[in-house]
Formats: structure tokens, sequence, C-alpha cells
């Protein structure tokens, strides 16, 4: 592969997931187990439920951590259902996840794997019958 | 006011090592006049590709940029070769398309 190329990832989409601070690992966790590869998280603030709980909105975090996580959609819905149930956002309060599809997305991805990918793609392509 | 919306807009978004967002923003800035651009910072556990990367968090840069869906392709690449994302840890690009998008432009000097 040469320098200038870009090797463009689709069929993919984005899991975003905001919980209370100190919930992503727990859910980064769930996400791996079901075949996720990487994570990226950040620091937010949030309001919403916290505040129509009255009383009982002090138990709620206002500090959020934000995960994003891309995968494949032949995986989307494994991980994502994986990821709310670890983070037991069926409790109000809890937090909420949602997926974005991706038009596109890249990397590095090193060569032994894209070699592999074309001899699979060659594999896959059927032989024209030599006139 | 004039194109206050626009409607084909693409959002690009990329994880980098920390540092490389701001230099990517004053690139964007001065060699393809994108003046509204946002970097946050976040912490990242990367694609396992040794054994010493796995469970190794690292700070991350998150770059943020909207820009017309015609440019876009052209931005993209740019980002990510600028970025050295085609180099192993120089992280992810992704691209979504936005329904709609504030489209302020500052106005011409001589307007």
């Amino acid at each position: 592969m040469s320098l200038r190329e870009i090797t463009v990832l689709s069929d993919i989409a984005l899991i975003t997931c905001i919980v209370q601070r100190g919930l992503a690992d727990t859910i980064i966790g769930a996400a791996r187990e079901a075949g996720a590869q990487g994570a990226t998280v950040h620091f937010a603030r949030g309001m919403g439920v916290r505040e129509r709980l009255g009383i009982l909105g002090v138990a709620v975090e206002v500090e959020k951590e934000v995960v994003d996580i891309v995968v494949s959609k032949e995986q989307v819905e494994r991980v994502f259902e994986r990821m709310y149930l670890a983070g037991n956002l069926d409790t109000p309060g809890m937090g909420i996840m949602y997926i974005t599809p991706l038009d596109k997305a890249a990397t590095y991805i090193p060569p032994e794997v894209l070699k592999k990918f074309a001899a699979d793609e060659d594999a896959k392509t059927p032989k024209k019958n030599k006139a | 006011m004039e194109n206050k919306f626009g409607t084909d807009v693409k959002r690009i978004t990329c994880f980098l090592p920390k540092g490389a967002g701001i230099r990517l923003v004053e690139r964007l800035h001065v060699e393809k006049n994108i003046d509204s651009t946002n970097v946050h910072t976040g912490r990242g556990l990367r694609t396992v590709e040794s054994v010493k990367d796995y469970g190794a968090w690292t700070e991350q840069d998150v770059l943020t940029v909207v820009v017309d869906a015609e440019q876009a392709d052209e931005i993209f690449a740019f980002i990510f070769f600028q970025g050295e994302l085609n180099k192993p840890g120089g992280g992810f690009i992704y691209q979504t398309s936005l329904v709609k998008s504030s489209h302020y432009r500052l106005p011409r000097m001589e307007d």
C-alpha cells in the first residue's frame, strides 16, 4: 500500500453512551467482551432526569462520561445491547445511548491485514474461464 | 440572513494523539481556510496491535469539523494525511451526514 492511499472503512456505526462519571470503564469492558476494539471517553456535564427526580435526584451524578465506540454494522446490535445492560440504562437517571450511522472511516491498517483481506476477496471472486 | 443554514453538510471527527488536534486546527485554518473547528480532550483505548497496547489508556484530542458535502472528501483526506492517521497509533477518523447546520461566515471587508 502506498502512503498516499486511504483504506476507507464502510458499513460501520458509532455507539455513543452518556453515563455518570465512573461508569464508563464497566461499559467499555462489556463492549470489548462483545467484540469492540477500541473506545474513547471524555467528560461532560449533563442535566435532565436528575432535575425531575426531586430529592431522589441527588443520587444522580451531574458529571458525565461520554463513551464513543466505533463498530461494524454486523456487531452494532450485540455491542449496543451488552453496553445497555452493563450500564443499567433501563433505570431512570443512569444515562442514555444511541447509534449514529457513519458514512465512512479510516485508520492505519497493518499491511498484513490488508493482504489477508485482498486474498479473501480474490478467493471470493469467481475465476474467469480462459478462452 | 443569507445562507443561514446548510443542509448538505458533513461532520468529520477524528481521535488523535494529544497535541495533534491543535496543530491540525492551525493547518486547516491556514491551508484550507476553515475557521470553525472544535477540539476537546479525552482518554482512549486503542485497537490492540501488540501485547503492550492491551488495556493502555492514552490521552487523546478529539477534533470535530463541519464542512460542506462537496468539500468533505478533500478535508477528510487532508486530516488523514496531515494528522498522520496512516501511521500506527495515529488515531481514527470518521465522517457522518448532518441534517442541518448553522452556516455563519464572516462578511467580506468590502461588503
